[in-house]
């Protein structure tokens, strides 16, 4: 209410002055008044907005900002988290980062990880989104199915797939065996480690992006598609003339949850790997821990930290400007 | 219309920069608050301790009018943790002044971190069960209580085996009170080894175990061959044991000498025999496996061996470790410290509760509940340990191999992520072909030598 008043007083364009009137004449000192009596008039319902307000705002600071702000000084220190207090060293800590070679191997990992799981929910999701959009017999039972894996909790999912994985009596063994294929040491090889990652982070995460996508298909509007069928249109240009875009915003959406989630694995690295062999599956996320609570190490997890947080507010702004351009809403 | 209230925000930059204005000033509220609670924490330098507060404690009805409640933080759950709450059970019952409450923390890795974060907000438990490599951080940190002046004329160093006792020793000062300890046991899979025509012990040497492994690769297990040996992924004691038998160590005091000697000959000998022989593998649990039987060997802690025998349905056998060019034991597991910063009367009654957990009797309840060793003298004469050592030889070889037993190179135990960095190199030796050796732990060790870099002068004060 109050910033609806707010902008129409402030705001809305002003009616066109009138061509005899100049500034300081009494038509504007006339408006000037008005508008101060209007502000006098809104501080007290600023003063109650701010108060209602105000409970959710203490705690948004105490538990959101206060810490991120806090981060902040604790990366420009060392401190180990048990003794004395945190000694400032400036910038040392990213210096220290930005040069290091497991550092840019964390990066990469990070990339590596969160780019193909994102590219790979989108395209599996999409693909069985219009599987389950067919008129085939059992597909509420199959569209729960894939759903499922989304609710169980991901300690609970990589437990599963370290004995799925395990080369000498897994589930992986037994398939890859019908086919005439040895199983990969999964986990515990320093090339097939991030693979595997990836494919327990996918099965979990595709089930819902194909429920979202599903929603999106079920909703775009008959007649484009029977116009296209009279235009002629085949289905592949149908799908992609048509469907793709329209599904932009669903699309988006699903990019933004994704990397976001993946930006934040850790559960299932935990269990699955723990970062290794080595640093082979190493992110981000599971550097900041490493950091943090094996070397106690505050200032390097907090400035590792800084540096998740600023490339999650770049990836922010880019998809902001990009729905903006780029995202068709119906 | 309700999309465009949805855009709003988006559009409506006015709006956004004045709630920013008024987080910020609600954020300038908070800063004060929360950083005096810090301010509190951090000063607190003063060397006697005693001002911290205690955590939550709960004593059911019966025990809820003691003078003193004690809260003891453990690292262990299943069959091990079980034992210990009996033991506290019967301490809570067999006196009427001292409440005692064990409160698990989950593992080693885990209960640590919480322990720093109780330090931090200044509200603490009186005992920590610290594992060997995880104590040592407490103590360059000045969080720990010296126990010389709680020991007496009936319990003291005399009574327990010395060689476990003077780990928890810096100087003459005793830190950390050894309980359950262990060291690695060399399993061997009886059924496996006798269908391949081997003697029923484990290997002398690496080599022999080698030799061996040609016969043990004949056999198959689930239609594939029989692996000779599961490394394990995540621990380095094992690799640690194996340094010291090739004649290398990983570190002198807190001189690293992980990339130089034994170490690397034994690293490089596991590689080859891992990737050329392909006799060993990395295993995700080398102590599932090696129970599961689909491999032949393992090494893993005394303190495991209970839970193999529930697990295992083939004879287990258990043998001193292989030696190279020389033996090499290292001890492990764990024992308790008491915090510095709890009041003089928690700590007193903290004691008791040690005291009474290092009873001869109730260690060797301890012992025979879990495959840990035997940490006080007179609990081997205890009837029914003194029987089990008799009857079952895998028990007595833990014993046996004891003497032989030293502490863990120091880089281990006193840097805090020394054990994760030397796990990730052994991991990059057994998961990764193309790596060598001595680059990954040329890497390794520098990544140590910065570490040991920032805690040498809190070392040196303690042992310099």
């Amino acid at each position: 209410m109050a910033s609806r008043t707010a902008s129409t007083t402030t705001g809305a364009p002003a009616p066109r002055p009138d061509p005899g009137s100049t500034p300081g004449s009494p038509r504007t000192i006339d408006r000037r008044a008005q508008r101060r009596r209007g502000w006098r008039r809104n501080r007290g319902e600023y003063a109650l907005f701010l108060l209602l307000l105000s409970p959710n705002l203490l705690i948004i600071a105490t538990f959101e900002y206060w810490p991120v702000i806090y981060n902040a000084y604790l990366s420009m220190t060392r401190w180990n988290m048990l003794s004395g207090v945190p000694q400032w060293v400036g910038l040392d800590n990213y210096h220290t980062l930005l040069n290091s070679e497991t550092f840019h191997q964390v990066m990469r990992n990070t990339l590596a990880f969160t780019g193909t799981v994102v590219i790979g929910s989108v395209v599996l999701g999409l693909a069985l989104a219009v599987l389950f959009n067919q008129r085939l017999h059992g597909r509420g039972l199959v569209r729960t199915v894939a759903f499922a894996p989304h609710i169980v909790s991901g300690a609970a999912v990589a437990t599963l797939w370290l004995f799925i994985f395990d080369p000498n009596y897994g589930l992986s063994r037994v398939v890859l065996n019908q086919f005439g294929f040895g199983s990969p040491r999964w986990v515990t090889d320093s090339d097939w480690a991030l693979a595997s990652l990836i494919i327990v982070y996918l099965w979990k995460g595709v089930g819902f992006v194909a429920i979202v996508y599903l929603a999106g298909l079920q909703s775009l509007p008959e007649e484009l598609y029977e116009a296209a069928k009279i235009d002629g249109a085949g289905a592949w240009t149908t799908f992609r003339r048509i469907t793709l875009p329209l599904l932009s915003p669903v699309t988006f959406f699903v990019m933004v949850i994704t990397i976001i989630g993946t930006f934040q694995a850790y559960d299932m690295i935990a269990v699955l790997t723990g970062g290794g062999p080595g640093n082979a599956t190493t992110t981000l996320s599971w550097y900041i821990y490493e950091q943090g609570f094996q070397a106690f190490d505050a200032g390097r997890a907090a400035a590792s930290a800084m540096i998740l947080f600023i490339i999650l507010l770049i990836v922010t702004g880019l998809q902001t400007k990009f729905v903006q351009r780029r995202v068709h809403y119906q | 219309m309700r999309y465009r209230t949805a855009q709003r925000p988006l559009t409506g930059r006015r709006h956004s920069r004045r709630d920013f204005l008024g987080l910020a000033a609600a954020a300038g509220i908070s800063v004060p608050l929360l950083s005096s609670c810090a301010g509190g924490v951090g000063g607190d330098d003063d060397d006697s301790g005693g001002g911290m507060g205690q955590v939550d404690v709960n004593p059911p009805s019966q025990y809820r009018d003691r003078e003193y409640n004690v809260v003891m933080w453990s690292a262990m759950g299943g069959v091990n943790g079980e034992a210990l709450d009996a033991l506290v059970e019967k301490f809570n019952e067999s006196q009427d002044d001292i409440y005692a409450e064990v409160q698990f923390q989950g593992p080693y890795h885990e209960s640590a971190p919480k322990l720093t974060a109780a330090l931090q907000a200044g509200s603490i438990p009186d005992i920590a069960m610290l594992a060997d490599t995880f104590w040592g951080r407490f103590l360059l940190n000045d969080v720990l209580e010296p126990l010389n002046g709680y020991l007496t004329d009936d319990f003291n160093r005399d009574h327990y085996v010395e060689t476990l006792f003077d780990e928890g020793l810096v100087g003459d000062e005793l830190y950390w009170l050894s309980f359950g300890r262990s060291t690695p046991l060399f399993y061997y899979n009886k059924d496996l080894f006798a269908e391949a025509g081997l003697p029923d012990r484990g290997p002398e040497t690496w080599t022999e175990l080698r030799e061996w492994g040609a016969e043990l690769s004949r056999l198959t297990v689930e239609g594939q061959s029989l692996k000779t040996h599961a490394f394990t992924r995540d621990d380095d004691w094992q690799f640690m044991a194996a340094a010291w038998q090739f004649g290398g160590r990983l570190s002198d005091g807190l001189d690293v000498t992980i990339n130089d000697g034994g170490a690397v000959e034994a690293a490089e000998w596991q590689k080859r025999f891992v990737f050329e022989d392909e006799l060993g593998y990395m295993a995700q649990s080398s102590a599932t496996d090696f129970g599961a039987g689909v491999v032949a060997t393992a090494m893993t802690s005394t303190g495991a061996l209970r839970g193999i025998y529930e697990n295992a349905r083939f004879e287990v056998g258990a043998d001193f470790l292989p030696a190279e060019v020389q033996r090499g034991v290292p001890t492990g597991g764990m024992g308790f410290s008491i915090l510095k910063g709890a009041s003089q009367e928690r700590k007193d009654a903290s004691f008791e509760l040690l005291k009474f957990l290092g009873q001869p009797a109730n260690a060797a309840e301890w012992t025979l509940a879990t495959g840990y060793l035997p940490i006080i003298k007179a609990a081997m004469d205890e009837p029914e340990l003194a029987q089990r050592i008799a009857e079952d030889p895998n028990y007595s070889i833990a014993i046996d191999q004891l003497p032989e037993a030293e502490p863990s190179d120091a880089i281990r135990s006193y840097l805090p992520n020394g054990t994760d960095l030397i796990i990730g190199g052994i991991q990059r030796v057994y998961g990764n072909r193309s790596e060598a050796v001595q680059d990954v732990f040329d890497q390794v060790a520098d990544e140590l030598r910065a570490g040991a870099d920032n805690i040498r002068d809190s070392y040196d004060r303690y042992f310099g």
